[in-house]
């Protein structure tokens, strides 16, 4: 989103206008809820903690000074309410075979004619959830710098601001996250 | 021995081996998101040409991003958007609320204080005061001086001094001379 109507929709949040939160929801559900989806592998978890995400933001909008972007620190707020929320249900370690509420699939209402077969989408449904749960299997911390590296495309300067860790940890983080990935990927005959 | 081999202006010593694994496992990603010189990919492609290794690890690191990157959610689930409008309501409303009060209670005491600065104004205003043979002024009283001095007033202003007393006036320790011109 462009830096100066971002800037403006913030600024009238803090202002206490009601369509700007609208708004403010509307630019940043998608990137909340992708992060909470793949960090905490179950749709309804990651429903929950995108609302709580946003009523902690609206919460403590007006601490906001602008010294880092607003994404950053959207992705801060989801990254420790996600990070919270493992937390919570450290014990309750989650099984690939256990029954997944799986994510809500885009598919097209119309189908054109050059739409995907429904086979070749539950193909493809099956490999993310296959790919989803290698993910769950990765330390909580090395999922997180992966996720927003190489699913959510941000920047390594990006990452270590909202991790608030050194480049070189976040770099290491990154890297060994691949590497476990890449194994977990192979054992289940994916790459 | 080196061969020097000139490929668009650059220039790569060839048979001697640049780079290793460990330096080009650093650069890996650079390499297959193609963000590199051009005089840096033709170490890259120097090391790869006589490395398996690393050429097995940049098809498995390109296979893992491929699939990382199909993970991206594109749209959230129906119902979402206004579950989430439905939830931060309240907060919304408090925070307006708040900024309302914080608001309202600021007018409030700036509406208190220029009201203080119009009595305090008033009170001190000479009001029905005559000019005549005798006029009262104030003046702040040094600390120092105990007892009037003739330098105390303006020589501008020399007056003989009929009376004196001494008033506290919000704070303030004035002299009220009574003086006759």
């Amino acid at each position: 989103m462009d830096k100066k109507l971002q800037a403006q929709i913030v600024t009238a949040c803090q202002r206490g206008d009601p369509h700007a939160y609208e708004q403010l929801i509307r630019c940043y559900q998608t990137q909340v809820y992708s992060l909470a989806l793949r960090m905490l592998g179950n749709a309804e978890d990651a429903a929950d903690v995108t609302q709580e995400t946003f009523i902690r933001i609206f919460r403590t909008i007006d601490s906001f000074r602008g010294d880092a972007s607003f994404s950053t620190w959207v992705y801060r707020v989801t990254s420790n309410l996600c990070l919270d929320w493992l937390r919570r249900r450290k014990r309750q370690v989650l099984s690939s075979d256990a029954p997944v509420s799986w994510e809500h699939e885009t598919a097209p209402r119309e189908v054109a004619d050059n739409a995907p077969n429904p086979e070749d989408l539950l193909a493809a449904a099956e490999l993310r959830q296959e790919i989803q749960s290698a993910l769950n299997e990765l330390e909580s911390y090395h999922r997180l710098a992966l996720l927003l590296r190489d699913v959510q495309g941000l920047s390594y300067e990006e990452i270590s601001e909202i991790l608030n860790l050194p480049l070189g940890t976040v770099k290491s983080r990154i890297n060994r996250g691949r590497k476990q990935l890449k194994k977990m990927l192979q054992q289940k005959n994916i790459l | 021995m080196w061969e020097l081999y000139r490929i668009k202006n650059v220039k790569i010593k060839k048979g001697v081996k640049s780079m290793s694994c460990r330096n080009f496992q650093d650069k890996m990603e650079d390499y297959i998101k193609g963000s590199f010189s051009q005089h840096e990919g033709l170490y890259f492609d120097e090391h790869l040409s006589g490395c398996d290794k690393c050429r097995q690890r940049v098809a498995d690191l390109r296979a893992t991003l491929s699939l990382l990157q199909d993970m991206a959610v594109r749209e959230v689930p129906p119902g979402l958007e206004g579950r989430i409008v439905k939830a931060v309501e309240p907060v919304v409303h408090r925070q307006r609320n708040q900024s309302f009060r914080i608001r309202k209670l600021t007018a409030i005491m700036a509406s208190a204080v220029a009201l203080t600065l119009v009595v305090l104004a008033a009170v001190n205003y000479p009001w029905g005061a005559q000019p005549g043979p005798s006029t009262t002024v104030f003046h702040k009283q040094p600390a120092s001086v105990g007892r009037l001095h003739p330098d105390y007033l303006s020589t501008s202003n020399r007056f003989e001094v009929d009376f004196y007393r001494t008033e506290r006036v919000n704070g303030l320790r004035l002299l009220r001379l009574n003086i006759m011109e």
